[in-house]
This record gives C-alpha cells, structure tokens and sequence, in this order.
C-alpha cells in the first residue's frame, strides 16, 4: 500500500492541473451550502447518498458480478439504528456503532452465501431487507410496543450535507486505493471467473467477504446520517425496496466496473426520477422498472461504456 | 389441540408453496432463467380471484379459466421476446444468469407499479367458503382444504404431464442437459419457453389459490419470489421431489414458528432454515455434497 | 535420488457411480517431466483437478513438497507451488493480457508487489511470444494465443510444478514446434511438469516417463518409447478390434 501511495503521489506531481482542479472542486462543494436554498441542498443531499450507495454497491457487485439486492436493508438499518440510540449515544460513538453494526450484519450474510455461487447471494439479499425490515417491526411491536421511532438528533440540511461528503469523500479514496491494489485485481479476477482465480492463488473468499462488509458498512453509515431528514421514521421510509432499485440502475447506467461509473449514472436518474415521480406520480415505478429494463438490453456497459466504445471506434481508423 | 391445528394448516400451507416452487423450478431448472418477478403472477391471479369473488360474486375458482390462459401466455411473451435475447446474447451460463436477475427485476417493479396503478395500495382479501371443517377431531378452514385439494390434483396432472407426454418427456430431458438435449434434436427454446410459460400458469392458478385464505396486496409479491426460491434451492434445483419436501417442511416451520413463537417472524424463521440449509447442505437436501 | 516433489497414493473419485480415477499412484521427481496419456474420458483431467484442490479426493493421500493436499483450499495450493492450465481455455476475459498474467504473479507463489510484478510480466509474455499485445484485451486474442497467456499466467506464479492439460492440442505444425521448445526450456529451469497430452510427437520429445490411464487406473509406466509400443496401451486407445 505505502508504494501505491508513493506512485499516486509521483503520478500528481505531474499533474498540477488536475491536483488544482481537484482542490478548486473540493473547496466549491464544502462551501455550497453557504450559497443555496434548503430545497436545492435536500436534492444534493440525495444525491451524495445514491452516489455513495451507488459506488459502494459497484465497488463489490460491480466488479465480483455478484449481484447484491440488499442496499436497503443496510440503508435500513443505519437509519434504525440512529432512531434508536441516537439519544444514547455521542454522534462519534454513534457512528462507530452504526457502521460496526452493518460490518457485522455483512458478514453474516456473506459467510452464509458467499462461499456459493452468485445466485445464492442475490436471493439472499432479495429477501434480506424483507427480512430486516419484518425483525425490526417485530421488535418494535412486541419490546417498544409501537411501530416507529422519532428521531431526536438535531441536524440542519447543511450538517446532513457535510457529513455526507465527508463520507463520500472518504469512499472515493478507498474506492480509488482499492481498485488500483492488488485487490482490486483480484476483485475483477473473481467477476471474470472465479475458477480461473482461485487457482491463481487468490483467497477468493476472503476477499469477496471483506469487500462486502466493507461496502456495506458505506451504506449503513448513509441510512445514519441521512436519518434526521426524517423526524419521524417507521419500516416502510427506511425499507425502501425502490431504494435499491434505484442504487442498481444508477450504477448500471453510468457503467460498471469503473469508480466514476456511478456518479454519471447517478445525476441524470436523479433528475429524471425527480421529473418523472412529480409528474407522474402514479405510474413512477412502471417507468422506473421499464427504464431499468432498457438500460439492461440496450446499454449493459452503461453510459461510460458507450463513451469508451465511441472513442475506440473514433481512434481505430488511424493508423 | 392448538398445535395439532398449527401442523394441519402448516400442511396445507406447505402444499401451496411447494405448488408454487414447482412453477419456479420449471422456469429456472429447466429454462435456466432466474426470474425475480415470478412472484408477482401470484399477486396476478389472486387480484383476478378477488375480481371474480368480490366483484362479480363468483365462485373464485372461475377465475381459473381466465388466469391459468393469461399466465401462461404472458410468460411464454415474456420468455419469447424478453429472455431469449438474452440466452442468445449471453456467452456462458453465469451471464445469462446476471442478466436474467436483472431484467425481471425491472419488470418485478413494471408489474408492481401495475399493480398499484390500477389497484391501489389497500390490503385485499374476500370471504369464500369461511366456515370451519373438522378433520382428525381438529378444525380447519373450509377454503384451506379445498385450496390443498386443488393444489394436489393441479400437482398430480402436471406430474402426469411431464411423465407420459411428448412434451413433458422433452421438458425433463431439458432439466436434465439442454446441451445433449439438443443434440437428440429437441427444439430447446421452444420446450423451454413451454415450460417457463406452464410455471407462470401454474404460479397464477396458485394465486387464486391462496387468496381463498390470505390477505394480499399489490407489492406482496416479492415475499412468494422469496419463499419459492428457498423451497428451489433447499429441494435442490430442478429436484421436483425434493421441492415438494422443502415446501412442505417450510410450511410447518412458518406455521409452527408462527404458533410457538410469533406470527410476526415467519420470514426470518424461512431465512433461518435457509442458512442453515445452505451451511449443511449447499446443494440442497437431496443434492450431492 | 532427491525424494520426489509430488507422491500420490491410492487416489480414487468417483460421479455418481462411475469410478473417474481408480487406485491410482505416482510420483514426479523434481525436475522431471511425466507425461499423463490415455484416451478421452480416463481421468487426467479429474486427476489435475484434485491435485489442485478443484475438489476432493474419494480416497487416498496426495502430497506436494512434504505437505499433505487434502483440506487445503484452491488457493493455498497456488501459493504452495502447483500452477496449471486448463484443458478449454479460461482466460480473464474483461481483463488485459498484462493484467491477466500479473494476476498469477502476485497471487501465486512468487507473491510480488505490484510494481515489480508488472517487469516480471512483460518478461514472460515476451518468452511466450505475446511481447507486443501486453495491453490488449485478452478477449481479443485467437484461441492460440490465449493459451499462451494461460501459460504465461501459470509460470507467473513461480510453481514448482505445472500442470499442463492438452496445453498443445490444437496447434498447428509450426506453432507445435515453438511450442514444444518453449515447454522444453521449462524444463530447463528445473521445473516439474506433469503434461496431459494426445500428441504423441510432443509426448515423445519432452516427458521423461510416462503413466497411461484408461477408467481411472493406470495401466503402463515407462519410458515414452517403452510405454507407446506396449500392446495394452495401443489396444486402450484403438480399441479391442481397431488394431
Ligand atoms: N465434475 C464432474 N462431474 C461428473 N463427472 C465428471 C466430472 N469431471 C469429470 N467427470 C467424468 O469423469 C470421467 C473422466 O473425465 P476426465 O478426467 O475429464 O477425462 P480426461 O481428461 O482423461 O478426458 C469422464 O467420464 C467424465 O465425464
Ligand atoms: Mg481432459
């Protein structure tokens, strides 16, 4: 890892502009909230967790082709989990808890159907936020006696906000150390076959595990902050199904495989669906579901899988 | 005798689960696409039982002879024009695997957004033949005993089908190895698509069949896609047999779980069984080690 | 003579009622070349297999360089020094060459670094002949050429013994040729390989012994020379009335 970072930062030094740019960037983003109105910084706000929930989920499932169904049962979770002991504990300490929490709950769910074959994994995770969602019903009808929570964290949008990119901030690294790793590597070697990779002496799954949890515990920390939107949170705002939905046909449409792939998918889908769930209301998820379908049969590398091939055929006529 | 009644109607439970896995395993043992959205026929034919029931105030078994035509012919539609290109486009099974998963998981969401569209989102259900019916000295629900009933005649004339027809013989040879089964010149898209077609009528017809005695409502449809592909898996895929028992042996779980513990936890009592299933046994419980 | 570096004994497995591999047992010296011949369906396959952990054996040991295999999951025989190719090529396919090879190098044996792991890479697609394609594709290739980076993939690991299954099938005249010298420059380096091979041509020039499988039990060990004569080993292949 130490070598890796020396050649990151032996690559940078060549490249200033890019070095600038970044920072001009980063400088723009923390100061944003100073400059917008609440329901322009709501939508960011949702924005930064479908990328982060987006990048996660294409940091494992984009890569191992094992498909995961689950994110918003960890979304789930993270929000639950800050209902429940937000007045308990320190916010630090809450979010130590909070992302150990979703850790935990992956390598359940990992080390029961990782060492299988992908399909296990994906029913799995079908069912996995059903199944969240029903315990923690259970447990709030029959221990607290009613179902949902108030949430008594008090956090104004721009909090939301700078704890959000913080976090996304944090992924991107991670994401950008793990994917030029050795990791990384083996990570693309299981998606292209794991046969092939465990007997080129990779720790198939050691790997798949870690990666997993790891992710996961992404996506759980984006339920905990983005909980105090809410004030009020019951199983069906924190279960979102379409959540998950959502999360999968933003990463396929900005391309997997790639760390940027999910933040071109994210922007347009948010934009789209925002259009489509105020002017349609009703008819929301069959547009979702028939948009989905379209990016699956007609562009499976997503949008920048359509750039790349646009570029190689551009340049292959030279000679 | 509470718990004797808790067993008879984790039976009859189990019976329509595993009717409902049968259709799954023919879509996935012997068509070999995963379908996410398979749990939404069964919302389907419940909704036209309620419209038979309800509405016209019909017997619901009437809707039988709208819903067993339209199951299959969407699902041969959606095997023909939305799955074929991928088995066609796919270089290995894993992809066509992927790719399966993926679009019936949008068309999960198009037929529930459907669903909600036109139904709304209220909890659906209708009183038929309600009355209580003793049997062994213990009461059961008049509907549950005709659903199980049904359930096991539709069972038993499928299996004959599969047994002692051309088609049904060219079905199991599919299950068994599409690549040989090619080679003794069987038309595998063909079968396959008559046999993904005959899991979404039979799937439907189960719909009707548990609207008699439960509730539903427009998104419950995922919970049956979940059950039926842990009875798939448990049983071993394609082992009709061994689906049979893992849905009979789901049903008393959920129905004894439900008794002794909590009515509440059913799912994660099936999720439970899975994992443990799938320690023990990755293959199933009658598949090889 | 130095104690072998692969001892199998009593191996045996079995699908579903047909015995795969029967009582079978072998060594292979260090260094030594041992060809593993017999007609389609005998077994050589299945025997790779469970030398690599790809499953279990029914019954009997395998040792490799003093450790027992069995128990051992895929990878760690990797890292303990088996590498093989596969009978249909698996290449990485989404993958580089480069990238393809350098997988076997810093997983495998050899457990480098990244960084000096790519020089070693350029190295051996040079010595398989794929020194130019390094960032192409491996999608791209022929079927001949993602042989090789198989190979390439495999001797990346630095085993101490490869496994080569039907490595040469397939080639044409002249790459036969090639390819044969370059297995033979293998040998050189003091590396044990076992070859699955049809090829009698090949088999005759490289393996310093053979065993001659049929339904999973050997039937000749010898020379090449002593053991392609053998009136049993002709009848295994060409069949009782084929001769
Ligand atoms: N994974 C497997 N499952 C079931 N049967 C197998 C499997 N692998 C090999 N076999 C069977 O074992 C026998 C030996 O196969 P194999 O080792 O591939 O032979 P060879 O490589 O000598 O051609 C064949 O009859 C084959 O069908
Ligand atoms: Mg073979």
């Amino acid at each position: 890892m130490r070598a890796e970072l020396a050649a990151i930062l032996e690559e940078s030094r060549k490249k200033p502009a890019l070095l600038i740019g970044l920072g001009v960037l980063l400088a723009l983003a923390i100061a944003m909230p100073f400059s917008v109105n609440n329901y322009v910084l709501s939508f960011f706000n949702n924005m930064l967790g479908f990328v982060v929930m987006a990048t996660s989920w294409m940091l494992f499932s984009g890569t191992t082709k094992y498909i995961s169904l689950a994110t918003a049962a960890f979304f789930g979770l993270g929000a639950y989990l800050v209902a429940g002991l937000g007045e308990f504990l320190l916010y630090p300490v809450l979010i130590v808890v909070v992302g150990l929490s979703g850790f935990l709950v992956a390598l359940v769910v990992g080390l029961s159907t990782l060492r299988l074959s992908g399909v296990y994994f994906t029913i799995f995770t079908f069912g996995l936020t059903e199944l969240v969602r029903q315990i923690v019903t259970w447990y709030q009808v029959k221990v607290l006696g009613s179902v949902g929570s108030y949430i008594f964290i008090e956090s104004t949008a721009a909090d939301i906000y700078w704890r959000m990119l913080i976090l996304a901030i944090v992924l991107y690294c991670v994401g950008f150390l793990l994917l030029r790793s050795r990791i990384g590597l083996a990570l693309n070697a299981i998606g292209a076959d794991e046969t092939v990779a465990k007997h080129s002496g990779i720790n198939v799954m050691g790997v798949k595990l870690g990666v997993f949890a790891l992710t996961s515990v992404f996506m759980t920390l984006t339920g905990a902050i983005m909980a105090p939107r809410w004030t009020y949170i019951d199983p069906p705002i924190a279960f979102n199904v379409i959540a998950s939905f959502e999360v999968l046909i933003m990463a396929l449409l900005g391309g997997v495989g790639r760390l940027w792939g999910p933040i071109v998918g994210v922007v347009p889908m948010l934009l789209v669906s925002e259009y489509l769930s105020t002017r349609f209301p009703n008819y929301f998820t069959i547009l979702l579901g028939l948009a989905f379908m379209a990016i699956v049969y007609h562009i499976p590398g997503g949008i920048l899988g359509v750039i790349e091939t646009y570029w190689r055929k551009r340049r292959a006529p030279r000679p | 005798m509470l718990l004797f009644d808790a067993l008879l109607g984790g039976l009859v439970l189990g019976g329509l689960y595993a009717l409902i896995a049968t259709g799954l395993n023919l879509q996935y043992g012997v068509a070999r696409i995963m379908n996410l959205s398979y749990g939404e026929f069964v919302i389907l034919g419940s909704f036209v039982a309620y419209g038979f029931s309800a509405q016209l105030e019909m017997s619901p078994l009437w809707a039988f002879l709208v819903i067993v035509p339209i199951g299959f012919a969407t699902s041969w539609l959606i095997y023909r024009y939305l799955m074929l290109p991928l088995v066609r486009r796919a270089p290995n099974l894993d992809a066509l695997e992927a790719d399966s998963i993926l679009a019936t998981f949008g068309l999960l969401f198009v037929m529930q957004g459907t669903f909600f569209a036109v139904m709304g989102g209220n909890i659906f259900g209708y009183s038929y033949l309600a009355f209580p019916f003793e049997i062994f000295g213990s009461k059961i629900a008049a509907n549950r005993s005709l659903a199980f009933v049904v359930a096991t005649v539709m069972a038993l004339v499928l299996w004959a089908l599969l047994r002692y027809t051309r088609p049904g013989t060219a079905i199991r040879a599919l299950a068994v190895d599409p690549v040989s089964a090619g080679l003794v010149a069987i038309d595998v898209p063909r079968y396959a698509a008559l046999a993904f077609a005959t899991g979404g009528a039979l799937v439907a017809a189960a719909g009707v069949l548990v609207s008699m005695f439960l509730s539903f409502t427009s998104a419950g449809g995922v919970i049956f896609t979940t059950k039926a592909l842990i009875v798939v898996i448990m049983g071993g895929v394609g082992n009709v047999m061994g689906g049979f028992v893992a849905a009979i042996l789901l049903g008393l779980a959920e129905s004894l779980g439900g008794f002794l513990i909590d009515p509440g936890l059913t799912l994660a009592i099936n999720f439970l069984i899975f994992i443990i299933v799938l320690l023990w046994r990755p293959k199933g419980l009658f598949g090889a080690r | 003579m130095s104690t072998p570096i692969l001892n199998v004994t009593d191996l045996s497995k079995t699908f579903g009622g047909l015995k795969a591999v029967d009582a079978l047992t072998f060594a292979v010296e260090q260094g030594e070349t041992l060809g593993l011949i017999g007609p389609n369906g005998s077994g050589k396959t299945t025997v790779l297999n469970i030398l690599t952990a790809a499953f279990p054996s029914d019954a009997g040991r395998v040792t490799f360089d003093g450790n027992e295999i069995a128990g051992m999951p895929a990878y760690r025989v990797c890292r303990a020094g088996i590498a093989r190719t596969f009978q249909l090529v698996r290449p990485l396919k989404g993958m580089s060459v480069a990238d393809n090879v350098l997988v076997g190098r810093i997983y495998g044996a050899a457990a480098e670094p990244i960084a000096p792991a790519r020089k070693k890479v350029r190295e051996l697609l040079d010595l398989v002949g794929l020194g130019g394609r390094a960032e192409m594709p491996v999608d791209a290739l022929t079927y001949i050429d993602q042989k090789r980076v198989e190979l390439a993939r495999a001797l990346a690991a630095d085993p101490k013994l490869l496994l080569l299954d039907e490595w040469l099938a397939g080639l044409n005249p002249t790459e036969l040729e090639a390819g044969i010298t370059l297995v033979r420059s293998l040998k050189g380096r003091g590396l044990a390989i076992i070859l699955v091979e049809h090829v009698m041509h090949a088999v005759r020039s490289l393996c310093d012994r053979c065993i001659v499988l049929t339904a999973g039990r050997c039937i000749a060990e010898g020379s090449p020379e002593a053991v392609l004569t053998n009136a049993e080993v002709k009848r295994a292949y060409l069949g009782d009335d084929g001769a």
